[in-house]
């Protein structure tokens, strides 16, 4: 590695993909770019070699021996958390809001007394993290003093955050040692009313990722040849979001975005723009972050496609391909089954672009509805609180800029009518607060996990090679 | 400093000032200053003119506002106005025309909003016609300047000979429900005070009353809140500004020193539109409301001997708080103060005026202090202190209570309202801090009697003060407060139950909706096993039930529920400590 080199290699690990970048920051822009069929699964160093061979053939042996390798990764399903807070709309959703812009993917939450069911159900996911939060600062004590016995008494054996009522982390730090689990305490996430303070969190999940990831099976082999394991592929994400959306000191960004990453095995959507109040409204629950994402489980494009085309209906792909059930039942057990396998014949393209749009509409609809109180926020009119509307979560009313990433929306065809599908319909959901109109993009070199690594190292080079990437749709 | 922006838009993509200057120009190059009756009539060209020519020979100008809602009741009102008071020896000078909120916005978006009871103009000829009733002066301050629609309605004003209008502080405080236009609001205002400033004459017009003025607790950041609008318009936008008020006092000597205040910081002598009534003091007994009359219009127009700044003297008519005044209800009142102006001039000489005078240093020197802190406080926040847009749109995200907070110039005291103690409180805070200092009178030693015990506040609507005292008994008291703020909801109240494990809640309400939200929050309560929390509900305990216009007591109705509705301000400690005995002291959880 050489700090003057004016080439870095950016690698990431998917659950599809291995995928390539090499940035050139004198031209600010890609140089090169490859993806190959992921060998996480057996040797990750296969994918890695066949990344950098490819780099080592755009820029030469000497260059790329002297550029910086860094690296993010999502595979083996990505950093799969579960979240513990007391009510659902404050510490609870602060915490989700943390383990997602952290790049983690949330498998069960709790609320309240934590029961004997909610421990089997933990113990019997296979969670990586667990962060534990609830209280403000003088507030509950003794909910989060149940909590950390019943963590201790488990079986649970992953790391636990806990970022709770300051006042009982001396207690909950006793409890957690004698139950002999692995535990940091950092600053309350939810600290008084109206705050929010998930950086400590944040920055805690990604360190137990990294630590985790380098020991990692399949990963562990690689660590010699990268400079450096950056962070998880959806956090390198979001933050190449973030710096699109607000430029550096020298180059003006984008504004307020929401970028829709369909993924191997999730779809993210991410949103970046200060919270505002819908039309005055009073806004209610946790303090919602400038840099917001939210993962919708289950919705990403080869592992569930089963599940998806269970969705869209058998009946609907049929008639939308003009293939026998027979031979889409075919080719979707073969994608199940084998995870690495693409979307070769015109058929099989027929099916993948079907499954896009309709994780894309499925994806819409949860954002409307569902995530109408998960990410996109909500407008209330409570009849009991006066003529006011109550707001919650975040509005993104304002937002003029989607922009579509991740390889099903990239390579599949029809991103516009994919992307569409987070826009509101004014009559139809009118308290939803998603943009009704919008200007679309696509990340056509499919180069944002790479902003967000570069970002690490040249934010304008990063900002540049993002903007070079856009594509109008 | 943690100041919570409350940002309706991106401030920093607003246009440059270059730009909004080379529209200014354009619109300015287009625009006429229409002749009114009234400019005819005293040969000036303007309101301002008229007004420096009446300083100097020593008139004292005289306003009414009137809100008609026909343009034909208007015309004729206002013609039989002038005529009937030409005949009985008065006279009147200007007159504030009433729009309809409709009008704030572009005509694209009216559709979207339920037109009210004020005027509505569709055409240049309507606009032009309101000079042309009489010679009155027309002033135009709602809905003007400060709303969406600020920039065709400023040049349709100017056009038809309006040459004073408003309202910089609705640009803080109006909202067009359903409507989102904020960006749009800020540049058309601020090429509305432009295009003003393009013209000698014109008078910029902010009704504190209407904006942070009624917010504010301390009369020293209301000061120093006039600096920031006078700087915003005068020094950025080149036009010329005055003040307006009128409910914000009661006491007939603060409204002489607060207009002296405003006028210390008057470099360009722009002469002042007028000076409101103080309609707080009306009610329903006319008599005394003619009391009130004769005592603000009196100060008013002793003001106006003194140092003379062209702000006209109201006439509010008696009948304005029970409805909408008729003409000869508005005669009335000013052949009323016509006698007050009269005397005024027997009574200015014996004013002790270096007291005044020392009561309006204090305003402006604390003044200044607030406008010098919240200066570098928007700088700190990254804003950019010579964009106008910039800085109106960040003044507005942040809020008069932050402002106060944050900036204020009062000393820090944990038990005072915003956690300062005005200089110079408000009419309405010092008739608060009375029943405060009752209220702790009659509460006893309760110092420590809630060490430990945790307490959730809010309010059900836009008012604070009840909650505010709560909070301060509670304070002295050393417990835990958890403070919602207004508006709470009954969802919020449970969720912070949860994560605070309060026992007890104290709910302050004056909208009349007590039952609806005492069922609500109690049902809430109980489906989540939160059901023995104590609720305290105070304020207004009325609703309007079945339909009827008329809200009616519901206090037995929210004791049947388990509320604590005693509404005993007194009494809510020993309550509160009660329900933490009676449960062990320990978490209800």
């Amino acid at each position: 590695m050489n700090q003057n080199s004016r080439y870095v290699i950016l690698t990431d690990f998917g659950s599809t993909y291995t995928k390539v970048a090499v940035a050139d920051l004198q031209e600010k822009r890609i140089a090169a770019a490859d993806r190959f069929p992921s060998t996480v699964a057996t040797d990750a160093r296969i994918g890695l070699q066949q990344c950098f061979d490819a780099a080592c053939q755009a820029i030469g042996k000497g260059e790329f021996e002297q550029a910086l390798k860094l690296s993010s990764s999502s595979a083996a399903g990505g950093l799969r958390m579960g979240v513990v807070g007391i009510s659902s709309m404050l510490s609870l959703q602060a915490g989700r809001n943390a383990a997602f812009g952290a790049g983690a993917k949330i498998l069960r939450t709790c609320t309240g007394k934590m029961t004997e069911a909610d421990m089997e159900e933990l113990c019997a996911l296979p969670l990586e993290i667990l962060l534990f939060c609830g209280g403000y600062e003088r507030g509950n004590s003794s909910v989060l003093l149940h909590n950390a016995r019943m963590l201790a008494d488990s079986t649970l054996h992953i790391p636990i955050i806990y970022a709770g009522n300051s006042a009982v982390a001396p207690d909950v730090r006793r409890i957690l040692t004698l139950g002999r689990k692995e535990f940091y305490v950092v600053r309350n996430i939810i600290p008084e009313v109206g705050m929010l303070d998930s950086g400590p969190v944040e920055s805690i999940i990604r360190d137990v990722f990294l630590k985790r990831i380098i020991n990692m099976k399949g990963l562990d082999k690689v660590a010699g040849m990268l400079d450096k394991m950056v962070m998880p592929t959806p956090a390198a994400v979001l933050r190449a979001g973030e710096l699109l959306a607000a430029g550096t000191p020298d180059q003006e960004g984008v504004g307020d975005l929401m970028i829709v990453d369909v993924g191997g095995a999730t779809t993210d959507i991410h949103s970046y723009a200060e919270q505002t109040p819908y039309e005055g409204a009073k806004i209610v629950g946790a303090a919602e972050p400038y840099t917001k994402r939210t993962v919708e489980g289950d919705l990403g494009m080869r592992e569930s496609s089963g599940s998806l085309c269970a969705e869209i209906g058998m009946e609907r792909m049929c008639r939308d391909a003009g293939l026998k059930e027979a031979e889409i039942s075919r080719i979707i057990g073969r994608w199940v089954t084998e995870k690495y396998v693409l979307a070769q014949t015109e058929d099989e393209r027929k099916i993948d672009r079907l499954l896009a749009a309709g994780a894309a509409r499925i994806s819409a609809r949860r954002a409307a509805r569902i995530s109408a109180r998960r990410h996109a926020g909500r407008i209330e009119r409570i009849a009991s609180a006066g003529v006011k509307t109550v707001q919650q979560g975040k509005n993104l009313t304002g937002v003029r800029t989607v922009v579509g990433t991740g390889g099903p929306l990239i390579f599949g065809g029809s991103p516009r009518e994919i992307l569409s599908g987070v826009l509101r319909s004014p009559s139809g959901e009118p308290d939803i607060l998603l943009p009704e109109e919008s200007d679309f993009y696509l990340d056509r070199d499919y180069v944002f996990f790479a902003g967000g690594l570069l970002r690490e190292v040249d934010e304008d080079a990063a900002l540049s090679l993002m903007k070079n990437s856009l594509e109008k749709i | 400093m943690k100041i919570v922006m409350n940002k309706r838009f991106e401030y920093k993509d607003l246009p440059d000032m270059k730009e909004i200057w080379s529209q200014v120009d354009k619109i300015a190059a287009q625009t006429t200053i229409g002749e009114t009756l009234f400019f005819k009539k005293h040969g000036v060209k303007s309101e301002a003119e008229f007004k420096r020519k009446a300083i100097s020979e020593g008139y004292i100008s005289k306003h009414s506002h009137i809100g008609w809602n026909s343009w034909d009741e208007t015309a004729r009102n206002v013609e039989y106005i002038y005529n009937e008071l030409e005949r009985r020896g008065s006279y009147i000078t200007r007159m504030g025309f009433i729009f309809d909120w409709i009008m704030g916005v572009p005509e694209e978006h009216r559709s979207k909003l339920q037109p009210g009871t004020g005027l509505i103009f569709k055409s240049p000829d309507e606009w032009k016609a309101i000079g042309q009733i009489a010679p009155i002066q027309p002033h135009m301050s709602d809905h003007m300047i400060g709303c969406p629609n600020a920039i065709e309605n400023a040049r349709l004003a100017l056009e038809a000979g309006v040459t004073s209008l408003g309202n910089v502080s609705h640009y803080f405080t109006y909202e067009y429900p359903g409507i989102e236009l904020e960006r749009e609001r800020t540049v058309n205002s601020l090429l509305g005070f432009g295009l003003m400033g393009k013209f000698d004459g014109t008078i910029v017009h902010s009704n504190l009353d209407d904006g942070y003025g009624n917010q504010f607790h301390d009369l020293v950041n209301l000061t120093g809140w006039t600096m920031i609008e006078r700087y915003l318009v005068e020094e950025l936008l080149g036009a010329s500004m005055t003040f307006s008020y009128g409910n914000l006092f009661s006491d007939p000597i603060s409204r002489i020193v607060f207009n002296m205040a405003c006028d210390a910081t008057n470099k360009k002598n722009t002469p002042g539109t007028m000076t409101f009534g103080n309609t707080i003091d009306y009610g329903t007994d006319f008599s005394r409301n003619y009391g009130a009359l004769c005592s603000f219009s009196q100060a008013d127009a002793i003001c106006q001997r003194h140092k003379p700044t062209g702000h006209a003297v109201a006439s509010v008519p008696v009948s304005e708080a029970c409805r909408v005044p008729t003409a000869d209800e508005i005669i009335e009142g000013h052949l009323c103060i016509d006698v007050m102006i009269e005397k005024s001039k027997l009574l200015e000489p014996f004013i002790d005026w270096s007291k005044v005078e020392a009561e309006r240093d204090i305003l402006v020197s604390c003044g200044r202090v607030f406008f010098e802190r919240v200066m570098n406080g928007l700088d700190d926040l990254g804003v950019d202190v010579r964009h106008p847009g910039e800085v109106f749109a960040a003044l507005k995200a942040i809020g008069a209570e932050q402002l106060e907070i944050h900036f204020g110039v009062g000393r820090s005291e944990k038990a005072a309202m915003r956690g300062r103690e005005p200089v110079k409180p408000t009419d309405i805070v010092k008739t608060l801090q009375e029943k405060q200092s009752r209220v702790f009178a009659g509460a006893g030693n309760i110092a420590k009697r809630l060490e430990g015990k945790r307490v959730i506040l809010g309010s059900t609507d836009i008012h604070e003060y009840g909650k505010e005292m709560v909070k301060s008994l509670c304070s002295v008291a050393g417990a835990d407060i958890f403070d919602l703020g207004t508006y709470v909801t009954p969802r919020e109240i449970v969720e912070n139950i949860l994560e605070t494990e309060s026992r007890v809640v104290v709910i302050s309400t004056y909208n009349g909706i007590a039952l609806s939200f005492a069922r609500d929050l109690m049902e809430r309560l109980n489906e989540n096993g939160l059901g023995d929390t104590l609720i305290i509900m105070g304020g207004l305990l009325n609703e309007n039930m079945d339909g009827s216009q008329l809200a009616v007591d519901v206090t037995e109705d929210l004791r049947a529920l388990g509320v604590n509705a005693d509404n005993v301000m007194e009494q809510i400690v020993p309550a509160i400590a009660g329900a933490y005995e009676a449960g062990g002291g320990e978490g209800v959880l």
